[in-house]
């Protein structure tokens, strides 16, 4: 299949799953699972970033107009697509290998699990931080961001270990 | 000027990144005021239409327990019919039935009814999507109720869709009185729990018990009065003039389905009124 159909599908298929079914779960009453997080994971790495960063906008911004919530989602997936290749680089510390064969099954699993928590704890940062809009709030964003990325890296890793398309 | 260029290709990710950061804020940003942005919100046709048939399936699931709902409501208007039947009975009798029956204008609501395709209550600010819109007469700062009570205001509107502010919001306030003493305060949410709303700027003097029910005060344009609310669940003393009054919602706001969006007949007179007598 032609990758850029491949690719639309792909977020097409993320988004309906996480608005109809992750938003909704609501554990404890707050945490929702952020599968959709699986777009910026599963990006090819070869695709020009300044592509990568505006398809990564506007991919967030169809979930704020799902959820009603501004730009949150568009500004946290920035911010995710950006920071991608700096934690990648930071936590394989291989940088060679990596630019030209990357696979996330040549990783242990510990090592996947960080890369997959440290990203969606930035991502669960900037959506709760901006939807709380208030620095004395702080603490309650920490926590929030910190237990909703301990669900999301869970899921995401289930789902990249069942499915798997490398970011190539 | 070469230079000036080279520097903005060297950092052109970064720059790009810092502008896309900036439009989303500013997204975010509107988000944070009442009247929020026209452009991004579920009441859309394409998020809209996704919602109204997700709806369906979980519609399905609740089934059950929406039907006892909808049969007690019943109920209790059947009973309001009958108790009106005997007032109206008794009016004929009198000779005022004349007047009476000539002041059918004085009808003042219009019901709407409207099912809930996506609610939320679990963000600061909370919205809820109805599967009704301006085909159906759903205008900008109608109320939204149901059977049990309050559940928001309509703020956007699309041709078949609408998105209502929830109680559960903090830009949500509105006019209530308890119900056995005509003491008026002001009900809003403080973003902490769900279904606890607080009421405040209660008179001093007002004698206040825990289980007191709540209603609409009826003094804006929006809710008719008299609508529950819910009742006092726990009152806090500050010092001794002010005090924080929480009230446990008779909604319960992670099951909501099908609700009724009121119309106020007269709200562009009263308006206008208004408008006229402050100029």
């Amino acid at each position: 299949m032609n990758d850029t159909l491949k690719l639309i599908l792909r977020a097409i298929l993320l988004l309906l799953t996480q608005v109809l079914i992750g938003n909704k779960m609501r554990i404890f009453g707050f945490v929702n699972p952020q599968w959709s997080l699986l777009f910026v994971l599963w990006f090819p790495i070869k695709v020009e970033t300044t592509l990568f960063l505006i398809t990564s906008f506007f991919f967030g911004l169809s979930l704020d107009f799902f959820s009603n919530s501004g730009g949150i989602h568009a500004a946290a997936f920035t911010f995710v697509a950006f920071l991608r290749m700096p934690v990648f680089k930071k936590i394989l510390n291989k940088k060679e290998v990596f630019e030209k064969n990357f696979e996330y099954n040549l990783y242990r699993t510990s090592t996947k699990l960080v890369m997959i928590f440290v990203l969606s704890f930035l991502f669960h940062f900037v959506q709760f931080g901006l939807s709380y809009f208030d620095i004395s709030t702080i603490g309650t964003v920490l926590w929030k961001a910190a237990v909703s990325s301990i669900f999301t890296t869970f899921v995401t890793l289930v789902v990249l270990s069942i499915f798997s398309p490398n970011p190539q | 000027m070469q230079f000036i260029l080279d520097l903005i290709q060297r950092y052109k990710n970064f720059l790009l990144f810092f502008i896309l950061e900036l439009i989303a804020l500013l997204f975010t940003i509107q988000l944070h005021s009442y009247h929020r942005s026209k452009f991004i919100n579920s009441s859309n046709f394409i998020t809209g239409s996704i919602y109204e048939n997700f709806v369906s399936i979980e519609d399905f699931i609740g089934l059950k327990e929406e039907n006892t709902l909808l049969n007690k409501e019943n109920e209790q208007l059947y009973n309001q019919i009958e108790r009106y039947k005997t007032e109206l009975e008794k009016l004929e009798g009198l000779a005022t039935t004349a007047v009476f029956l000539q002041n059918k204008d004085s009808v003042k609501y219009h019901y709407i009814s409207a099912s809930v395709i996506n609610n939320e209550y679990h963000h600061k600010d909370n919205f809820i999507t109805l599967s009704e819109g301006e085909k159906s007469g759903v205008k900008s700062d109608m109320a939204v109720v149901n059977s049990k009570g309050i559940v928001g205001i309509v703020t956007q509107t699309s041709s078949n869709y609408s998105v209502a502010i929830s109680v559960l919001n903090k830009y949500f306030k509105t006019n209530a009185r308890f119900k056995k003493s005509n003491y008026f305060g002001t009900i809003s949410w403080d973003g902490k729990q769900v279904n606890i709303v607080q009421l405040q700027d209660i008179p001093r003097q007002a004698n206040i018990q825990v289980g007191d029910t709540i209603v609409t005060g009826g003094k804006s344009a929006i809710f008719p009065k008299g609508v529950l609310i819910g009742s006092v669940k726990n009152i806090e003393f500050y010092n001794k003039r002010h005090h924080k009054i929480d009230i446990q919602l008779f909604n319960d706001f992670r099951k909501l389905n099908n609700v009724q969006v009121i119309e106020n007949l007269h709200r562009e007179e009263i308006i206008n009124l208004e408008n006229n007598s402050y100029e």
